[in-house]
């Protein structure tokens, strides 16, 4: 049934890929805020712990169950998962999460990162110089509110027309090769801004306070704060997050690899660059550049509604006292690493969706790509026109948190329990090129299950707060769409497998 | 910066730069893996 032939080009070009897929704008203005928030230095402690307990297990996981399935000719959840138990239907439905999930996220998250590309524009142009901190801040504003123009559409529709064109190229023409143009070119500026982050001196170009006092606040460790469970769970849902797990990318873009090839430390390597952009990169320039300028008071009140807004609407500001040639520099560094965080991750969205349609329809690849973008560009224009009455909001909650951690946690069930630890730990093994401690079989059957059962109880009182309060009649619209979106995804698993049952029914009548 | 501060920065950023720059490498130095046809 399928048409679905592609492979990677290049192993160094699928880690690539993979970390690309891992690494968003989360690593650069999410991280350092939860780190700030929640014991400072010593939040590294449950970070790193959660990492080694359920972030690395889970992508073994997910490589693990993507290239099983990749072998049978399945490249998305819905079928991946069902591959690995065939006698229970319902495992398919779970795995719808694997393209609703992606789906939904794509829509806002394209959105997203045509600010970022709009700001380098602005930054090549010089729009911001002389603009001063209230200008800049009421940019952002109108910029996302539409008013009197049409600029946020037009880059937009530009950023989706790119993410459609690249995917229309394929896995080792498209995704591979921007992942291997633009994750170099994302460490290179990242390296760079947090150079000057580190380096800024108080009293030259405006700046009051030396970059070192920003990294100083950040790793002073509160270790009382280890204690709190909040702070494990805060750091449970950060390594979730920035991993991509729980998201059905990582199985699809697996379930590409030759089915003996090794996926163990190929996991680990592409982990482990994802967390050195967080942990060394996202350190070292949004916290120590803010303070440098703004004092750390000002920082902490600030990052109390997170760190987009001290990306979006402080840090262009603190560019221009650089001056007009070192400013834009610094913009188009800062927001062209996030344009290229953004793109690589939401490449790996568009990937299992057109998996799907190619396997299971038989659609071309350019087909399939283009129903991609359009999708998520009829998903995502109530993000960008009803952005400030929280649509955008609405569809991170629901899709790109609640939904991660559902799936993530029946997948691990299904791996660990019902394919069995002793298929799956073979699985993981096979083709390795190194040894895997034996100790991460009885976490990935015991604990990453227990850690994930904690942090799906601890979000039920929020998510039935959610539930109960929703706000506004934009924000029941948006949950009706993402709820229609699930719906209509279910039934095409549903006809896709009617497809395969009679065409199997077929075969037999024609044997 | 603060004795703390600095020790917590260089332990953890030192553990992830080591981590990610032993398992690239060893991913380069790994042999080649012979070609297959990949899909049935």
């Amino acid at each position: 049934m399928s048409n679905n032939q592609e492979s990677w080009g290049s192993r160094l070009g699928l880690i690539l890929a993979m970390a690309g897929n891992a690494v968003g704008l989360g690593n650069f203005l999410r991280f350092p805020v939860q780190a700030i928030q929640n014991g400072g230095g010593a939040f590294i402690i449950p970070y790193l712990v959660c990492f080694l307990l359920m972030g690395i297990p889970l992508l073994w996981v997910e490589w693990a169950t993507g290239r099983f399935g990749g072998k049978k000719g399945n490249h998305s959840t819905p079928f991946i998962l069902h591959e690995l138990d065939p006698g229970r239907a319902i495992w398919k439905y779970i795995g719808v999460f694997g393209i609703f999930t992606n789906i939904a996220v794509a829509a806002y998250y394209c959105y997203l990162e045509s600010w970022t590309l709009n700001y380098v524009w602005m930054f090549i142009q010089g729009s911001f110089n002389g603009m001063g901190q209230e200008g800049v801040a009421e940019y952002f504003g109108s910029y996302v509110s539409l008013s009197g123009s049409s600029t946020a559409i037009y880059f937009w529709l530009l950023c989706l027309f790119l993410n459609t064109y690249i995917l229309s190229r394929g896995l080792s023409g498209g995704v591979e090769k921007a992942a291997k143009v633009g994750m170099p070119l994302l460490l290179l500026f990242g390296l760079f801004l947090a150079y000057k982050g580190i380096t800024l001196k108080a009293g030259e170009f405006g700046a009051i306070l030396d970059g070192t006092v920003g990294l100083n606040y950040l790793w002073t460790p509160n270790f009382d704060s280890i204690w709190n469970t909040k702070v494990w769970l805060a750091a449970a849902g950060q390594i979730f997050f920035t991993l991509s797990v729980g998201m059905g990318s990582i199985q699809c873009y697996a379930a590409y690899v030759r089915s003996k090839q090794d996926i163990a430390l190929n996991a680990m390597s592409a982990g482990w660059m994802n967390e050195f952009v967080e942990v060394v990169l996202g350190s070292s320039i949004l916290i120590p550049i803010a303070i440098g300028y703004l004092g750390v008071d000002r920082v902490v009140e600030l990052t109390q509604s997170g760190g987009l807004g001290l990306g979006f609407k402080t840090l262009p500001y603190l560019f221009t006292q650089w001056g007009p040639l070192m400013g834009a520099v610094a913009g188009i560094c800062w927001f062209g690493l996030l344009f290229f965080a953004g793109i690589t991750s939401s490449l790996a969205m568009g990937t299992p969706v057109m998996a799907f349609l190619r396997d299971e329809f038989g659609w071309k690849r350019g087909q399939s790509a283009w129903a991609f973008g359009l999708i998520v560009l009829v998903l995502g224009a109530p993000t960008v026109f009803f952005f400030n009455e929280g649509v955008f909001d609405e569809y991170d909650y629901w899709a790109g948190t609640v939904s991660l951690v559902v799936f993530a946690f029946f997948e691990v069930i299904l791996f660990a329990w019902v394919f069995g630890m002793d298929r799956g730990w073979k699985e993981i093994n096979e083709g390795a090129d190194m040894r895997i401690p034996v100790f991460f079989r009885w976490v990935i059957q015991y604990i990453t299950p227990a850690i994930l059962f904690a942090v799906l109880m601890a979000s039920i009182p929020d998510i039935v707060s959610k539930i109960q309060n929703p706000g506004n009649a934009y924000i029941v619209g948006a949950r009706i769409l993402l709820l229609a979106l699930y719906a209509g995804i279910a039934y095409a698993v549903y006809v896709a497998y009617r497809r395969r049952v009679l065409s199997v029914g077929q075969g037999k009548v024609n044997k | 910066m603060s004795t703390p501060a600095l020790i917590t920065m260089l332990l953890a950023q030192g553990t992830v730069t080591f981590f990610t720059l032993y398992f690239l490498f060893k991913v380069l130095r790994s042999p080649a893996q012979p070609e297959e046809s990949e899909n049935p």
